[in-house]
């Protein structure tokens, strides 16, 4: 780091040349995503986990239901009746059991994914 | 041809610093925009089956924060590589103070084209250029009238909007605890700004539409009165030892460092720039005449203070 003075100032200080505050920021800033990465603190998608390995629902906790997630994969998991479903979001009857979450809104104006968790933990508790 | 080496000026040393830091400052800006736009390219190409773009904004770090050390979760639309790009941010900021915003943040950089763009047009349409000039005095600190006067109406309006990215802030960390969504999302400018090549269209559309034309006439209008990531920024940085620092006995008052200045802070006026807005993109020091008058400094309780060469007649 350059340490050259200038002039008589409050506290002492020590100057900081341009390159080395440039260098300064990309390490900090690349070298703690590449800690970040190393520690396993990194995943660029819901559906992987930062193993790699492909998320499956566990049908443990609703909270854990993506957007991403299908119809079916959720029936699967959470052992609920596809018709009730279907019946509760007002979703069309032709509606694909392997369309994505996601994509419901546009064709059941009731659905969304917290209202399709608070339906299953309302399900779990009958 | 003579071989007498001539000692180094201050002057040479402003055309040699000048050209230099800020062509890497906006190089590093190139690199982080080319990066998202592959990103976001390769996510249209691909599909599901790429990354996509949101996946490397900060922001949503510090949205999923509660969610993830409460729950152990991340909310929707968010990563763990959210949180470890605002980790990032957090100890560059806690370090370096503003550098994310002046050195990496690809949405300050669109701002800071456009606004480029637009001094492009006002040097080719003169009426342009001198309605701009107006409104750039209106807006400059160094213009005030005075303490019988006040400031200008637009000093005024620069310093109420200046709160207002505070107020985004705390209505985006309130609403996201309370709800466990992002409600920020549909109005993000950036979220709105990768949607585009989807031609998808949200409130967010609109925020970045009316950011960029603001930015034709205010330079980084968004970072200045929105950005509720630069508010964090701003907050954090607070703890930072490193700063900008002027010498009044050096300084020769001409002003040029408040004109650069992308955020609008009167630098010409300040001993040190502690100011809450600085994204230390360092325009004051590179445009600064005298070098001793202005630098970069880093605090250290203990050390002596150092006595200064005496300006020199003729600068």
């Amino acid at each position: 780091m350059n340490t050259q003075t200038t002039a008589p100032r409050a506290r002492g200080s020590l100057r900081i040349s341009g390159l080395t505050y440039a260098a300064l920021i990309l390490v900090l800033f690349f070298g703690t995503i590449q800690i970040a990465q190393y520690a396993g603190l990194w995943s660029v998608s819901g559906k992987l986990t930062p193993d790699g390995a492909a998320i499956q629902l566990s049908g443990a906790d609703p909270a854990e239901v993506k957007g991403w997630m299908t119809i079916e994969s959720v029936v699967d998991a959470y052992h609920v009746d596809k018709a009730a479903l279907y019946a509760r979001f007002g979703i069309p009857a032709e509606t694909p059991s392997r369309a994505a979450l996601k994509d419901l809104e546009a064709v059941a104006p009731d659905f969304s994914v917290t209202a399709l968790r608070e339906w299953l933990i309302e399900q779990a508790a009958l | 041809m003579s071989s007498t080496v001539s000692p180094r000026t201050p002057t040479d040393r402003v055309r040699w610093r000048r050209p230099s830091l800020q062509t890497l400052r906006q190089l590093v800006q190139l690199g982080v925009v080319g990066f998202v736009v592959f990103v976001a390219g390769r996510h249209l190409v691909l599909g599901e089956t790429a990354a996509s773009a949101e996946a490397f904004c900060p922001f949503g770090g510090l949205e999923t924060l509660y969610s993830y050390l409460t729950g152990g979760r991340t909310i929707n639309h968010t990563h763990l590589s959210n949180l470890a790009l605002f980790l990032a941010v957090a100890v560059t900021t806690i370090v370096a103070r503003g550098a994310f915003c002046g050195w990496i943040c690809p949405l300050g950089t669109i701002q800071e084209w456009t606004y480029a763009f637009s001094r492009w047009l006002q040097r080719r349409i003169p009426p342009l250029g001198r309605a701009m000039n107006a409104l750039r005095k209106s807006l400059n600190p160094r213009s005030a009238r005075g303490s019988a006067t006040g400031p200008t109406l637009g000093q005024r309006i620069d310093h109420g909007l200046s709160y207002g990215r505070y107020l985004v802030l705390a209505w985006i960390i309130g609403g996201t605890i309370t709800y466990g969504r992002m409600v920020f999302r549909d109005h993000d400018p950036w979220s709105a700004f990768l949607s585009l090549a989807e031609l998808q269209l949200s409130v967010g559309t609109a925020v970045l539409a009316v950011s960029l034309i603001a930015s034709l006439f205010v330079e980084r209008a968004w970072c200045r009165y929105a950005c509720p990531l630069g508010a964090t920024i701003s907050l954090m940085g607070r703890l930072s030892p490193v700063r900008i620092e002027r010498v009044e006995s050096a300084c020769t008052s001409c002003g040029l460092c408040t004109q650069r200045c992308p955020m609008g802070i009167d630098v010409a006026r300040a001993d040190a720039i502690t100011d809450l807005s600085c994204i230390t993109c360092l325009r004051c020091v590179n445009e600064c005449p005298r070098p001793e008058a202005i630098d970069l400094r880093l605090a250290i309780p203990g050390i002596r203070p150092a006595a200064a060469p005496a300006p020199t007649s003729g600068d």
